[in-house]
């Protein structure tokens, strides 16, 4: 019982820490992400001005910009947290392997969960003035190809792209920062063989397992929620034996 | 039930031996100072004692659990160093924010007592800080954790005279209303001495002593007199240390003279006084090559 108490209580402080480092980094990117739609409006109203014979038209660009920034930005983000000054700055507080590795899962899934429902919420900032100008311009083309099943497929895929990417990068980091010189040659090892058609059939097979087509997305789903689970139990394999040294 | 039990303690980095078979027992609810030289093993055992490092053979229990990886006994201690690293994205108000939700027993009250003391302003950045500062906050996290075992590794390191004396003034207060096991590493033995209840002194990784520090205090003694009668009293006994004035020799040895020893040197006129317990330390710990020196001055 106590060890389950100190266990959540640890785990509760820790996601929190967590977050809280991460809050800066979301501020800056949404506000970059929030000021595109709003530049593209005054490059669209300009034009207008500037051209009254042209056609002006809007499409949905910031989701998939927003997504790209959003998969970027998070993947680096866990990639760095696993270095040795951020570990040190995590273990100073009472914490264990278990409670690390935990509550990163966690973090990833907020952070995951919090960078597509920004940008998806950035989406309005880029679709009202649009609709706006609709009203306003006649002869204005508003391209919405968006229905609320394709939304929220588009939610799920974006969330598990975005959870598999930061899951490998934070992979990556926990051996290569623990390990630089093994993992560093293995890379370039495993990059050179790329040349092999054996090994390229290989590589090609992992990335279809995870990226091909499928016949549904319950499939798609079912094998990156398996890859992601088991990047971050191989992740824990260092962790669990791991001496905080500064 | 023992705050800290160790059996056989030994931890290595690659070929070197830090701590050498370390053997000793800390009671709950005591001012404990950790002594010795730089590279005595004083970090690695607080270390190894905060489940940070494995030791490489041996045993340590905390509680009378084994502490690493074990969140069961992390969460009841606190450990304090020279070089902690708080997330250099949280100010200091961040950081005392996530004291009571990582330690059950966090005093906000004391946090905030203790900031205004030292003139820590919490809107800063830990990573702003001078170096006194930052041991000053660390201080503070210390404190204010109330942690069943605090581990003090250095905590007055760049601390000025004044918030030194603060500092112990506030450790015993605070000790006294809310009993618990504080163990302090430090070079500063004369500065902690009416502080400290037990010293554990270690050199090269082996123990060295572990003493109350009443027991500590009546350890040695030194013998001021003449040389032809303090030359072959001492003959016998564990001789601390000598120095040759003249006629004259100052002779530092352990204190366990019997009532007949007394009263000949009382007889001889050769003068008893107490050696400090810093020197003491010093004394025990000396390398070979210090004498030298000495004896060339």
């Amino acid at each position: 019982m106590i060890v389950s108490e100190n266990y959540k209580r640890s785990l509760v402080a820790f996601t929190t820490d967590m977050l809280q480092s991460f809050r800066k980094t979301f501020i800056i990117v949404f506000i970059i992400l929030g000021a595109l739609p709003i530049i593209n409006f005054i490059v669209l109203i300009s034009t207008r001005i500037s051209h009254p014979e042209a056609f002006i038209t809007s499409t949905n660009s910031i989701l998939g910009i927003g997504f790209f920034t959003m998969l970027i930005t998070l993947s680096i983000a866990f990639f760095v947290s696993t270095c040795k000054t951020e570990v040190l700055s995590q273990f100073v507080w009472p914490i264990n392997s278990r409670v690390y590795a935990v509550g990163n899962f966690v973090v990833m899934l907020a952070c995951a969960l919090a960078a597509v429902s920004g940008v998806s919420a950035l989406l309005l900032i880029e679709v009202l003035p649009a609709m706006i100008l609709k009203l306003v311009l006649k002869d204005f083309i508003l391209v919405n190809n968006l229905t609320v099943q394709n939304f929220i497929e588009g939610f799920w895929v974006s969330f598990c792209h975005i959870m598999f990417s930061a899951s490998f990068s934070y992979f990556v980091g926990m051996y290569f920062f623990r390990h630089k010189i093994i993992i560093g040659a293995l890379a370039l090892v495993l990059a050179n063989l790329s040349s092999f058609p054996a090994v390229r059939a290989a590589y090609s097979g992992m990335y279809n397992f995870i990226y091909g087509k499928h016949s549904s997305i319950m499939l798609f789903s079912l094998k990156i929620w398996l890859v992601i689970l088991l990047l971050h139990i191989l992740s824990y394999i260092p962790l669990k034996r791991m001496e905080v040294r500064a | 039930m023992k705050a800290v039990e160790c059996k056989m303690l030994t931890r290595k980095f690659s070929k070197i031996t830090v701590l050498d078979s370390l053997t000793f027992s800390l009671d709950e609810n005591k001012i404990i100072g950790l002594i010795g030289r730089n590279g005595a093993g004083k970090s690695t055992f607080l270390k190894i004692c905060a489940g940070l490092i494995r030791p490489t053979s041996g045993d340590i229990r905390v509680f009378g659990e084994k502490v690493f990886d074990n969140i069961n006994v992390l969460s009841r201690l606190v450990y304090i160093y020279d070089d902690m690293k708080f997330n250099d994205y949280l100010k200091l108000s961040d950081i005392l924010e996530l004291g009571p939700m990582y330690h059950k027993n966090w005093d906000s009250d004391l946090a905030l007592r203790l900031m205004k003391l030292f003139g820590l302003k919490d809107r800063v950045k830990y990573s702003k800080l001078s170096r006194g500062m930052k041991s000053m906050f660390n201080i503070v996290v210390g404190l204010s954790s109330q942690a069943q075992l605090t581990l003090l590794d250095e905590p007055t390191l760049g601390l000025d005279a004044a918030v030194r004396k603060d500092f112990y003034r506030i450790l015993l207060t605070d000790y006294m209303e809310h009993p618990r096991t504080i163990i302090i590493s430090s070079h500063l033995l004369g500065e902690l001495e009416n502080l400290l209840e037990e010293i554990i002194l270690i050199d090269g990784g082996k123990l060295v002593l572990h003493r109350s520090a009443e027991e500590l205090k009546n350890y040695g003694i030194y013998l001021n007199g003449r040389s032809d009668i303090v030359a072959p009293f001492i003959k016998n006994k564990h001789v601390l240390n000598l120095q040759n004035l003249g006629n004259s020799m100052i002779a530092g040895i352990e204190n366990n003279l019997s009532e007949s020893e007394l009263s000949y040197l009382h007889d001889n006129n050769v003068d008893i006084s107490r050696i400090s317990m810093e020197d003491v330390c010093i004394y025990l710990t000396r390398k070979k090559g210090d004498e030298e020196i000495d004896d060339r001055q």
